[in-house]
This record gives structure tokens, sequence and C-alpha cells, in this order.
């Protein structure tokens, strides 16, 4: 073999060797979750590779486990609607305004990243109450509230995705429709939105996936009937291991291998990575 | 004619209905019809076991236990954020590491034993005013006897064994932002001469031992113990009772004191103020106390606060790694948590062991 042959193999070589460790990486821990959640018994620790397959843990999801997983795609849904809602004009106004202090207003907008999720949840916990007192509406433990703090939360991904494309959007396309005769109105439903639909979706995503993984914030909000499914694993893994919560996690995980494929099928996987 | 008899056969098919259904309600209307008690305490396989031995009671008695699932920790600062307001449970299971602040802080009702004859099967320690000790774990050092022979490892007989050289990057200590972190500290620290007041000498064992890991969960602990990872560990007696048969695994209580075999961490009932439904809180207290679900407790490998449990599980065959004998149980050290600072500690664990020096 000569020289620049053996140079090429090693280099495709070693790119495949780095590939696969990063799909290790990235893969080996679910693997794990999936393949033990098939060892079902009154099992105190992980066992991998599992002994057993049995599909028992799944007959015996807990019920307060499968509740928690309805509940938390609702609260996504609902957050990551509600992140876009307030997202997409802030990134509009960021973008195309001529306000003095956008930095400023930028920088505003990403507090919620810097605040760390506990002391999101405590402080969102305290002003529940203190509304409360005063109204006597309280919002802790409630659906609503569980919303509006991922909301919070939330926002920052969504104005993250949409001001980047937004950056890059060429007004003149907007200045052609209007020359053409559109209304504002329908120049951002049929122009603007469509162009920009890629940072909207991978924002909404993001919403989704930041409301759908939270403890720290919904560990201080639930309350029975509202305990999202990420605070009923985690206090049920914190005393013991299940297979069952390994069970319900691999449903979510296969539910969200669907929805990729699904978004894939009908819009493609790269609406979250076009930025033009 | 046809129709005639479809309407009679309908008729009377909703009379059958009805009386179906009046035959399905309660014929004995329950101490607590339609009344709500909100119990907090840890999730998993202890919920159902809650759930199972006091809910279900409840529940025939015509109220509803809701369970709040969840770790001393949030629940205290939930106490904390509803302050003036209603709380967010009725009766909670504590850690009792929690109780000093709680008590401090005003936010325990009293106990009306009277309503709880339960009480009489719990020794004098096991009750105060303001709540029932509900289940105790005994913190041991728990060891892979495979491994130890093999190597040829003297039993620890005292925590400073852990350095013995064979042992080194095979030991596991709990974390200090972990539940099960305080017994083990104070019993590194009786045994060099501190106390809950001074830990320095059990940060210094600590710092001394190459530690594989800081353990901050039970389940994770009993992975490493089952694959050998780890072989000896400072950790409650239950963790090992759970991997009994399946791995090589005995646990030793060391002699923290003269006398003084183990520290225990130990879990309370509470009434929080403010909480409604006084009545039934009691009742419920008083179930948390009964023989059938303090027989739960020990089948989960903790302690049972009741004397006649223990007594019978004291002797069973293969029970022998506890400590179940009323004098031995009386010869542990119970931490006093109104001395510990545990912000203070942390820090000192993070200059100390953190750092690696």
């Amino acid at each position: 073999m000569n020289p620049r042959a053996r140079s090429k193999l090693i280099s495709s070589g070693s790119r495949s060797l780095i590939l696969a460790a990063v799909y290790i990486f990235l893969f080996a821990p679910i693997i794990i979750v999936m393949a033990t959640s098939f060892d079902y018994g009154e099992r105190a620790y992980v066992i991998f590779p599992p002994e057993r397959f049995t599909f028992d843990a799944y007959l015996n999801i807990p019920e307060y486990i499968e509740n928690g997983i309805y509940l938390s795609v609702g609260v996504g849904i609902s957050a990551a609607l509600g992140a876009s809602l307030i997202g997409i004009p802030a990134a509009l106004g960021i973008v195309r305004s001529d306000i003095p202090g956008k930095s400023l207003i930028m920088t505003l907008f990403r507090i919620p990243l810097q605040i760390p999720g506990v002391v999101m949840g405590l402080a969102f916990l305290q002003a529940y109450y203190a509304i409360g007192a005063a109204t006597d509406w309280y919002a802790n433990g409630t659906y609503i509230g569980l919303v509006i703090a991922h909301i919070f939360a939330a926002t920052p991904f969504v104005i993250g995705a949409v001001v980047p494309v937004l950056q890059r959007f060429q007004p003149t396309l907007e200045e052609a429709a209007q020359t053409l005769g559109a209304s504002r109105m329908t120049t951002f439903r049929k122009i603007t939105l469509p162009l920009i639909a890629p940072g909207v979706f991978a924002g909404s995503l993001y919403a989704f996936m930041i409301s759908f993984g939270d403890v720290p914030i919904a560990i201080f909000l639930s309350k029975p009937g509202t305990s999202t499914f990420p605070v009923e694993v985690f206090f049920a893994l914190e005393q013991e291991f299940d297979t069952t919560i390994l069970a319900a996690s691999t449903l979510v995980v296969i539910f969200s291998l669907m929805v990729l494929l699904i978004i894939q099928r009908f819009s493609g996987l790269d609406v979250f990575v076009r930025t033009r | 004619m046809k129709s005639q008899t479809a309407i009679k056969l309908f008729a009377v098919g909703l009379v059958a209905a009805g009386v179906t259904a009046v035959d399905v309600k309660p014929s004995v209307a329950g101490m607590f019809d339609g009344v709500e008690v909100r119990v907090a305490s840890f999730g998993g396989k202890w919920r159902k076991l809650i759930e199972s031995t006091v809910g279900e009671a409840f529940a025939k008695e015509g109220g509803k236990m809701v369970y709040v699932a969840g770790s001393p920790s949030p629940n205290f600062a939930k106490l904390i954020a509803a302050r003036g307001s209603e709380p967010p449970f009725d009766l909670m299971e504590t850690t009792d590491d929690f109780l000093p602040p709680l008590l401090a802080k005003g936010m325990l009702d009293e106990i009306d034993y009277s309503k709880v004859p339960n009480e009489s099967a719990l020794p004098s320690q096991n009750k105060t005013k303001h709540g029932v000790l509900t289940w105790v774990t005994q913190s041991s050092i728990i060891y892979n006897t495979e491994k130890f022979k093999e190597h040829g490892i003297p039993v620890p007989q005292k925590y400073a064994d852990l350095k013995h050289p064979k042992l080194q990057g095979k030991i596991s200590i709990p974390d200090i932002a972990g539940g099960g972190v305080m017994p083990c500290l104070v019993g590194m620290a009786l045994e060099g001469g501190g106390s809950e007041t001074n830990i320095q000498p059990a940060l210094d064992l600590i710092a001394s031992l190459d530690v594989k890991a800081f353990w901050k969960g039970n389940s994770g602990l009993r992975t490493l113990l089952k694959s050998g990872d780890v072989w000896a560990a400072c950790a409650g007696v239950h963790t090992m009772g759970r991997l009994l048969g399946v791995a090589p695994l005995w646990a030793t209580h060391v002699e923290v004191k003269p006398g003084i075999h183990g520290v225990l961490k130990q879990g309370w009932l509470v009434k929080i103020k403010g909480g409604k439904n006084d009545a039934a809180r009691d009742w419920i207290v008083n179930h948390f106390i009964s023989k059938a679900h303090q027989e739960g407790v020990m089948k989960g490998w903790l302690l049972s606060s009741r004397s006649d449990v223990l007594a019978d599980y004291a002797s069973r065959d293969g029970m022998d790694f506890m400590r179940l004998k009323p004098d031995e149980v009386k010869n542990m050290y119970s931490i006093d948590f109104s001395k510990v600072d545990r912000a203070a500690y942390t820090e000192q664990w993070n200059r100390k062991v953190g750092a690696g020096s």
C-alpha cells in the first residue's frame, strides 16, 4: 500500500472511530434505559445487559406516572405556544425597531437563562403565594401556574432561535410584497412568517423540551394532580430503582422519535437547523 | 304491541339499574366521609406502601388520602413559601434533620395522643408532642464478603479501617449533598473524637481515602455494590437488605463511642400547623404506627418504631446484619440536629474533600 493510500485509510478509520465514539456517547444512556426496562422484577439495582425479557414493566406503569406524562405533554405544548407568542414579537421588536438600548433589552430577555431553575421555582412559588394572599387565587399547584413559569423559562430560547433568522432576513422581500399591494398583516403572514418558520419551529421545540424535561421549577409548583412526569420520576427513583419508571421513560423516548419522524416526513428535520 | 313490550322491558331495566346503583353504595357510612387529608412523603415504593396500608384503610372510612410525593427538602421549602397561607399539605413525613427548623419556625401542630391508641406500642423516645417516629435506619459499613476474603481484608471494626490499602479506589461514601450523609459523617466524627458540632475528624478521614464514588441515591449505590465496583460503603443497612441473596454483602456496625454502635437516621410523621381535619390527621398518625404499616416498613429493611414488630423480626433468621434488639437500638447514636450547621459543613467539605487536599 502506498503512503498516500495508507494515510487516507488511517484518516478515514480515525474519522469512523470518532463518529462511533460520538454515537456511543449520545445513545448509550438511552439504550441502557430501554434495555433495562425489559428486565422487570423486584430489583433494587440496575442490571445491564438485562437477564430477562418481559413486557411486565410496561403493563405495570403506575397511574401517577401515566398522568404525569399526559400533564407534561400538555404543559410543554402550552409553554411552547406561550413562549412563541411572546418570543416572536419580541424578536421582531429587537431586530426591526430603532429603539435605543437594544442590546440591553436583549440581555434582559436572556435573564431567565442565568437564573438557576431551583431559584426560579422558589421565586414563582413565593410570587404565587403573594398574589394568592391578595386575590385569593393561588396559582401554585395549578396547570396555568406551571405553564406561566415554563413560559418564563422557555421564552429566551424562542427569541434566541428567531433573532438570528430575522437578522439574515432580507427586508426587500417584504418591501416587494407591500409594493405589490399586500397589507402589513398579509405580508407578515405570507412572507415573513414562512421565512422565519425554521427559527420559530426550532424555538418552539426548544421551549417544549425545556418545559417537558424541567424538574427544579416544577418540583416547587406541583401538587397532587399537577405533578409532571420528570418530577414523578425524580421522586420515585430518588428512593428506589423501579423498572416501571424506565418503561415509561422508554415510551417517552419512542414517542419523541415518532414525533421527529413525522416532522421529518412532512417538513424535514432541517427546518430546525436551517437559518436562511 | 311490540313497542309496549319494549317500553316495559326498558322500564324494568331502568328499575334494575337503579337498584344496582343503590346497592353499590357503601352500606355503612364511614367515619370520615368526604374528608380529604394531604400527606407529604417520599415517592416510589414508599408511596405504594403508605397508599396500601394507610390510604386504603382511610378510604374504607370514606376519606381520601391525597399523596404529595416529595423529599423533606423541597417540602420544607414549600412550607416556608406558604407561611401565612394554607399549608400545601396536612401531614408530612420528614427525616430527623428537618425537625429542629420545623419546630423552631412554629410549623407543627401537637398530636392528640388520646386519638392515637397505637402509641402504646412505641417506646417513650419514639413519640414527642409534635411527632411520632415512623422508621429508622442504622448507619453501617456495608462490605463485599467475597472480595474481603479473596484479598485478605479484615472486616472493618472502625471507620478508620477503610484506610486499608487494598480498599483504596473501592470505597463509596455519601455525598455531602445527599440525604444519607449526616449519620456517616457524624459516626466518623465521633470515632475520631469529634461530634455533630465538630466534623473535622470525619473530613480528615474521608480526605485520606481514595473514594471510588460519592453516592447520592440508594439505587445508584446498590448498583455499584451489586456490580462489585465498590467493596465497602458507608450507608444505611436497608441499602444492603434489598441486595440480600443477590450479592455477597454484609453489614458491620462500627463502635463510634464506647458502647455505642452506629448512628441512626430517623423518619418522623408530623402534623403541619394550619392543616385541616384534625381528627382525620390523628387517625392517619395512628395508622402510620399500626402493626400492618410497621411490618411493611420492616419488609423494606428499615427499622420499625414499634417494639413488638422489632422483637418479632429480631427473632427471625438472617436478620443479624441489623441491630434489632431493644438494647442494641437504644445504644445507637441519635444526632442532635439542632446542633448541626449543614451550610457550614458543606463549606468545610468543599474545602477539605472537594479540593482533594
